[in-house]
């Protein structure tokens, strides 16, 4: 047993950063959902590839650095500790890229690869749609075969990032017959393709265009647009999921929020008085810390059977619903600690934290919603980690 | 690996032989047997354990000298029988003495607790029932090379059954730990909720200075404390496995308007949430018995760990007893032994307010 980061490993950590502190701008709080914050994360991403950064967790074959899980793992706890800077571009990192590898054609390979590691390209993903969130496979947008092309109809939604992706990992359905698991096909497809458009959908986190209504009518791909083999994209699509349950750090966003608000409560506040010094706070603050403390460690523990060729599955989801829980707890129980205080948009001198954790409460919403709710990670969690028979009906 | 989680082969070896031994040797029955009958019988328990080396299992000398992680193993084995049996107060008082400086002048009596033929335990709450760690009212007066004490201790676990009782004192405004043998105490037994041979433990005596086993910081006392802590949250934690054990078993079993009560949703999130308090108390205690074992300042660590499995096991076990239903509600029923088992534990890890002050103030406010 053994449970600490050694020297260089804590070494690696303040590189990181360093250049963070260095690249980002003084205020920054998160990744924009806006073309200015697309530019910064194009930019960024530039800045990690140049470094070798960017692809890190790669095979040397493509252009990867081979760096050990833990390295990966302290790179994307400063990665989301500071709101995620590289865009999307974690997606294309932690699941597109490693399934174009495994899956997709030498062409494909050598055209979306290199692109990835340098920066240059960003996805969005096209799997929810109106009536298909939580019930995926159920998705009705159709792939249909005309000769050397695809013809796709349909809608999704709730996508992020589509304004300015310049691709579209799309899961859609390219046999109507097949039982609805079986019937589906992924598909990488340029978002510049006639027939697509993006309608954006204002969000309560503030922005206009974070997530999107896209169309698809008529849009037309060639056949070498399709990943993997003709209605294997259900597995394709999963396969990955295990290391994307931990490879989104949200434990360490929780702790660099909370070490903000442990900054902030034990400043005095207008009328002199100290939040730290008030009991009840001490006990919240604790509280988080110690959920943090085990979060960090769940998740710990996963990517220490994944090192250690274990597949994890229950244990994956649980250290999840952990991380998840705990973003959304320290931005509730910031805000009851602040009270007013924490709801100042800005203007007034009483502007404390300048309104981070009312943003950060907006934004942690739909953390237990978004890829995979908090009721389906219970469920897994009781029927592959406690053998219960599956929810009926 | 910076982060690895598996135990030596050893441990493992441990871990395997206790819950096999455990299963065999310490039945339910036992525990619910001690409700009417208290700790006599299990004498003969002990001692079977107390043949595998258990009850010298973290002495130093004559016994093995584990550590931390290794009580974890044998206490959470334990935890899943409710065993009412005194495995973690007795390994950390006689720990304590085993490595204290005057070891040498009581080797008679380390030998005797690693054999199994004496049992020791720790007296330390006093009237106020304390988790933080003001100096003790009971005091010790070294006076011409005998130590005199007076004082008195309550909620003493095994006190019932103990024949050294590791006492906290106050000495000249410093922390101090005496040894005190049975004869120089009274013990006033009373029935509890855990089973565990609680008593009120009152003395006047005078012993020689050699049973002032050490004066130092509050430190002193609570590092033995927080030993015997990692103990009773892996003990807290087996209990909480076995509730969840069961109740999983028994979701799959009942059927409930023709289906398996496990299979409605509502169940299943009650399970998933057992499993997900079982699992963070697991790896925090884990964390803090490392840091025990590996010299590190541990304080943090085993409040953060008590305070978790403390509040967690009892959600656990409320949620096994609402899905059980009204036969966990029976005496026959093993469910019952479990719950007791934890609400007394919970109350040994410390008030939750306490144990997240001491994180609280780790984090510099």
């Amino acid at each position: 047993m053994h449970l600490a980061f050694d020297e260089e490993e804590n070494a690696f950590r303040e590189e990181i950063r360093s250049l963070l502190r260095k690249e980002l701008p003084p205020d920054w709080r998160g990744f924009l959902h806006s073309e200015e914050g697309f530019q910064i994360a194009r930019r960024f991403c530039r800045v990690l590839a140049e470094r070798g950064w960017l692809t890190m967790a790669w095979p040397r074959a493509y252009g990867g650095a081979e760096a050990s899980l833990w390295k990966q793992t302290i790179f994307r706890e400063e990665m989301w500790a500071n709101g995620e800077p590289r865009g999307p571009q974690y997606m294309s990192l932690n699941y597109i890229g490693p399934a174009i590898m495994k899956f997709g054609s030498e062409e494909q390979k050598r055209f979306f690869l290199p692109k990835i590691a340098a920066g240059e390209i960003q996805f969005c993903q096209g799997f929810s749609e109106p009536d298909a969130g939580t019930d995926l496979a159920s998705l009705k947008t159709r792939a249909i075969r005309d000769g050397e092309e695809y013809v796709i109809n349909g809608e999704k939604i709730w996508t992020s990032y589509a304004q300015h992706a310049d691709y579209c990992y799309l899961l859609a359905r390219t046999d109507p017959e097949a039982p609805k698991h079986r019937g589906l096909s992924l598909f990488l497809v340029p978002m510049t393709t006639p027939g697509i458009t993006v309608r954006p959908i204002r969000s309560m986190d503030g922005y206009t265009d974070h997530i999107n209504h896209v169309f698809f009518d008529n849009a037309r791909v060639p056949v070498t647009a399709r990943l993997g083999e003709e209605n294997h994209g259900w597995y394709i699509a999963t396969s990955s999921l295990n290391l994307e349950r931990i490879g989104v750090a949200r434990w360490a966003h929780a702790k660099h929020l909370l070490t903000r608000l442990v900054e902030i409560i034990g400043k005095p506040l207008p009328d002199g008085r100290r939040l730290a010094d008030e009991p009840w706070v001490r006990q919240k603050v604790a509280d988080l810390e110690i959920r943090y403390r085990a979060a960090r460690l769940l998740n710990y523990r996963v990517i220490a059977q994944i090192e250690r060729g274990e597949e994890p599955t229950w244990e994956a989801s649980l250290a999840r619903l952990h991380s998840v829980l705990l973003d959304q707890q320290v931005a509730a129980v910031a805000l009851e600690i602040l009270g007013h205080y924490g709801l100042v948009l800005g203007g007034d001198e009483a502007n404390i934290g300048g309104g981070l954790f009312e943003e950060m409460w907006r934004k942690s919403i739909p953390a237990t919603i978004a890829a995979g709710t908090l009721e389906i990670q219970k469920n897994l969690i009781a029927t592959r980690g406690l053998g219960l028979p599956r929810v009926q009906g | 690996m910076p982060f690895d989680f598996s135990l030596s082969d050893a441990q493992e070896l441990l871990a395997r032989e206790a819950i096999r031994v455990i299963d065999e040797l310490v039945p339910f029955a036992l525990a619910r047997q001690a409700t009417d009958h208290g700790l006599e019988r299990t004498r003969s328990v002990w001692q079977q354990l107390a043949r595998l080396g258990w009850a010298g299992l973290c002495l130093a000398g004559a016994g093995a000298g584990l550590g931390a992680t290794e009580l974890m193993l044998v206490a959470e084995a334990l935890g899943r029988r409710a065993a009412p049996l005194p495995f973690i107060w007795h390994n950390a008082a006689g720990r304590y003495l085993s490595g204290s400086p005057v070891a040498e002048r009581h080797r008679g009596i380390v030998h005797a607790l690693a054999e199994g033929t004496a049992i020791a335990t720790i007296a330390h709450w006093e009237a106020g029932d304390r988790s933080d760690l003001p100096l003790p009212v009971t005091q010790a007066k070294l006076e011409g090379g005998r130590v005199y004490v007076r004082g008195s201790k309550r909620f003493v676990p095994f006190a019932t059954l103990a024949d050294y009782f590791l006492t906290s004192v106050a000495v000249e405004g410093a922390y101090g730990l005496v040894l005190l043998p049975r004869e120089t105490v009274t013990v006033h037994p009373y029935p509890s909720t855990g089973r565990d041979g609680r008593a009120t433990v009152t003395f006047d005596t005078c012993l020689g200075a050699d049973f002032l086993l050490g004066t130092g910081e509050a430190g002193l006392i609570q590092d033995v404390l927080d030993f015997a802590r990692v103990g009773l949250c892996a003990y807290a934690t087996g209990a909480s496995q076995a509730a969840l054990d069961m109740t999983a078993t028994y979701a799959k079993d009942r059927v409930i308007f023709g289906r398996p009560l496990g299979s409605f949703q509502a169940v299943q999130h009650r399970c998933a949430d057992m499993l997900f308090d079982l699992e963070a108390g697991r790896v925090l205690t884990l964390e803090a018995a490392w840091q025990i074992d590996t010299g590190r300042p541990a304080h943090t660590a085993v409040a953060a760990a008590c305070a978790y499995v403390g509040a967690g096991a009892q959600r656990i076990l409320a949620h096994a007893h609402q899905i059980h239903g009204a036969i966990g509600f029976t005496f026959e029923h093993d469910l019952p032994l479990l719950s007791t088992a934890v609400k007394a534990t919970a109350a040994d890890l410390g008030r939750e307010d306490v144990n997240r002050e001491v994180v609280a103030a780790s984090l510099g406010i």
